[in-house]
């Protein structure tokens, strides 16, 4: 775990190290005080309500950055390496935005934080160091401990399930099932064999989704296409990654899929002659051969209207996720050079399907066991699709 | 069938790295050094290997760069062991932990790139084209060929049908005889520090260069402690070395294969396979007595050598 606070400060240690003991011992209190008014809250605000009114008159909001000669500090946590290309890489792009809008505001980042205890001890860092937090992926009950303690810092978790329970936590991600479908239709027209492969990190929605959506979407095309899923226990792991790729590879997938921060599912496509689509951003020449086209992420406008609101106090506790949509945070990256024409016209066409309403969770749908998830005429709203914890006949390998 | 080469490719694809680090272990426990940095070695030689690829495309360089960091380590754990007696075991610890935490600190802005110089898979020729198990068994990089052939064999002939072998044996057996014999306990115990840090470091790139796309934290994952367990299991002895290297590289393999096959058994299980059959290895010859007296370690082994204490 390394920690960047860029412009360092060797010098004044001793005060600094007087100001945290200072801050965290007014943080103690603070967070005892907090507890109790969050467990009084909870009800008010745990009910779901329609709109964004949530909060209350006395909403938490981020310390305002006061004088313009004191910066607004925004800390993000990142869950692998700036230098993965990948997941990380592009929340980076979002705090360098962030940074290049507003000229008052500082950012820090830590990166490749653990998933254990020493996580908390990093937010609670991050927090009294902070006016605002941004977790670039979901931390759950390793994050929550932090959002109690301080409730007057505000956080942002990405992927987070821990949904209108505080006032000063908010969760937000996004649409990327959608793309998946799309990315779907031009697999279905790739592969030969029909047998689809996806390297997946733990049996969350996000798995759920991804494999659900690229073989309704490869369906469409192709009725006879079937997803085969590994799973490897990590969203960082390029070595276990790249065996399981090619253990699909190995059993007859032609067409790979994977949720991997980083770009190993993609190589090992392309040393096998293969296709992949991809997670994060359009990481083609990693693979120019094997490459379909990619979930391409962009948190830029989000961070930067996010600062903003929490630079302005303005910034409430949601009783629901935010999720950035289809052209508007997450889309399709260009198609890949190897990707046929007619492929490339199917796909071009679900996306103006999907752009102009359609969603692809649209019953019947049935999960793997035959129970009906989604009656006839009904589809899924963003946050249903959100929470979805089922996989539809024809995935395997995820349950 | 097809499973089956899958696994078997994937099987030695994977036991590279066990065979060429426990190949050094083995010839630094011949001569008596008890060497439990192993972990840290294998990374440091990855690593090395990463950052040179930084500035060369020559797959080759980088492994002589690997081998130098090995080295290093080696020199680093010779200097505290054999010229300064330290205790074997806590300096092998200790290197497991500056070599893990000093690879993650100097792969930070590597992980997860991919590198320039990488192994390329070559072909027997003639032996290749023999079906699945010619692909199986005969496509691999030279890499990977050469720690299941050339590194084994040398190691055998240096040991068994040379009188510097003999003479290395000796200083593990009984240092004092060897010195009484005009052997220099102490040169040859950090001639193969050197030499055994160096192979250790060839088993690091064989995992950045070879087997995975590149330098990634938690990349050695266990294999150097995996490959401690396989020279006991193999009785210091380089051709069970080899085997007991292919078997866990089978396990590594059945974890994934086991997954994308639908096996009934929950992937956490099948990702720890390796790790029991590790403890398996070790406890077998334990149990079999027949094995017993073949398995005891070189009599000096982790044992300083003061020549007043003759």
């Amino acid at each position: 775990m390394t920690i960047n606070d860029r412009p360092s400060m060797p010098g004044d240690l001793g005060r600094r190290r007087v100001l945290q003991l200072g801050a965290a011992g007014v943080a103690s209190l603070l967070g005892g005080a907090g507890v109790l008014s969050a467990c009084g809250s909870d009800a008010k605000t745990s009910g779901i309500t329609s709109g964004g009114t949530a909060g209350g008159p006395g909403t938490a909001t981020a310390s305002s950055g006061g004088g313009s000669d004191k910066p607004f500090k925004v800390g993000f946590a990142y869950v692998g390496p700036i230098s993965d290309n990948g997941w990380t890489f592009t929340h980076d792009e979002g705090r360098k935005a962030v940074e290049a809008a507003y000229p008052n505001v500082k950012t820090v980042y830590i990166e490749s934080v653990p998933f254990g205890p020493e996580a908390t001890q990093t937010f609670n860092k991050l927090a009294e160091e902070n006016d605002f937090v941004i977790v670039c992926s979901e931390y759950a009950d390793l994050l929550t401990p932090t959002v109690e303690k301080f409730p007057k810092k505000f956080f942002l978790e990405a992927d987070g399930h821990t949904i209108g329970k505080y006032k000063n936590l908010n969760s937000y991600y996004v649409a990327h099932h959608k793309v998946a479908y799309i990315m779907g239709v031009a697999a279905g027209l790739t592969t030969k064999t029909g047998k689809l492969g996806y390297v997946g990190a733990f049996p969350t929605s996000t798995v759920f989704n991804d494999t659900n959506c690229f073989l309704m979407g490869a369906r469409t095309v192709r009725p006879d296409c079937t997803m085969n899923v590994v799973m490897i226990n990590s969203f960082f792991d390029p070595p276990k990654a790249t065996q399981a790729a090619s253990a699909l590879v190995d059993g007859g997938a032609d067409v790979l899929f994977d949720v991997m921060d980083d770009t190993s599912v993609l190589q090992v496509a392309e040393k096998r002659n293969i296709h992949s689509a991809i997670w994060n951003r359009d990481n083609r020449s990693f693979g120019p051969n094997a490459f379909i086209s990619a979930i391409d992420l962009n948190w830029k406008q989000y961070y930067i209207d996010q600062v903003k609101a929490a630079m302005d106090g303005t910034i409430k506790g949601l009783d629901d996720i935010t999720i950035l949509d289809l052209g508007n945070g997450v889309d399709v990256a260009k198609w890949g050079d190897k990707v046929t024409p007619e492929a490339q016209k199917a796909g071009d066409a679900a996306k103006v399907k999907v752009q102009g309403g359609f969603e692809p969770y649209t019953g019947p749908i049935k999960d793997a066991g035959g129970t009906e998830r989604v009656p006839a005429g009904k589809s899924l709203n963003a946050s249903e699709v959100f929470r979805v914890d089922f996989s539809i006949e024809g995935v395997t390998g995820v349950k | 069938m097809n499973i089956v080469f899958s696994a078997t490719r994937t099987a030695i694809d994977s036991g590279a790295v066990i065979v060429l680090a426990g190949s050094a272990e083995l010839l630094m426990e011949r001569t008596g050094m008890l060497n439990l940095g192993l972990e840290g070695f294998v990374a440091i030689g990855a690593v090395s290997a990463v950052i040179a690829a930084s500035s060369t495309s020559s797959v080759w360089l980088c492994l002589l760069a690997a081998m130098a960091g090995g080295a290093l380590m080696g020199s680093i754990y010779a200097m505290a062991t054999v010229v300064c007696r330290a205790n074997q075991v806590l300096c092998g610890l200790a290197l497991v932990l500056f070599g893990t935490g000093m690879a993650n600190h100097l792969g930070a802005g590597f992980s997860g790139k991919p590198m320039s110089a990488r192994f390329v898979a070559w072909e027997v020729p003639g032996l290749s084209k023999l079906g699945g198990f010619g692909k199986a068994l005969f496509v691999h990089d030279p890499l990977v060929f050469a720690a299941y052939t050339v590194i084994p064999l040398l190691v055998s002939f240096l040991l068994y049908r040379t009188r510097h072998g003999l003479n290395l044996r000796a200083v593990g057996e009984n240092p004092a005889a060897a010195d009484a014999m005009g052997v220099n306990v102490m040169g040859m115990r950090f001639l193969y520090a050197l030499i055994g840090g160096a192979i250790a470091g060839a088993g690091g790139a064989a995992l950045s260069m070879s087997f995975t796309p590149g330098w990634a934290p938690g990349l050695v994952a266990g294999s150097g402690w995996i490959a401690l367990a396989v020279v006991i299991f193999a009785a210091w002895r380089p051709g069970w070395l080899v085997l007991g290297a292919l078997l866990f590289g089978l396990m590594r393999a059945l974890s994934f294969i086991g997954q994308e096959q639908g096996w009934s058994l929950p992937a956490p299980v099948l990702n720890f396979l390796p790790y029991v059959v590790t403890l398996l290895l070790i406890a077998a010859p334990a149990v079999f007595k027949r094995f017993r007296r073949a398995t005891t370690p070189p009599a000096a082994l982790a044992t300083p050598y003061f020549r007043e204490q003759r």
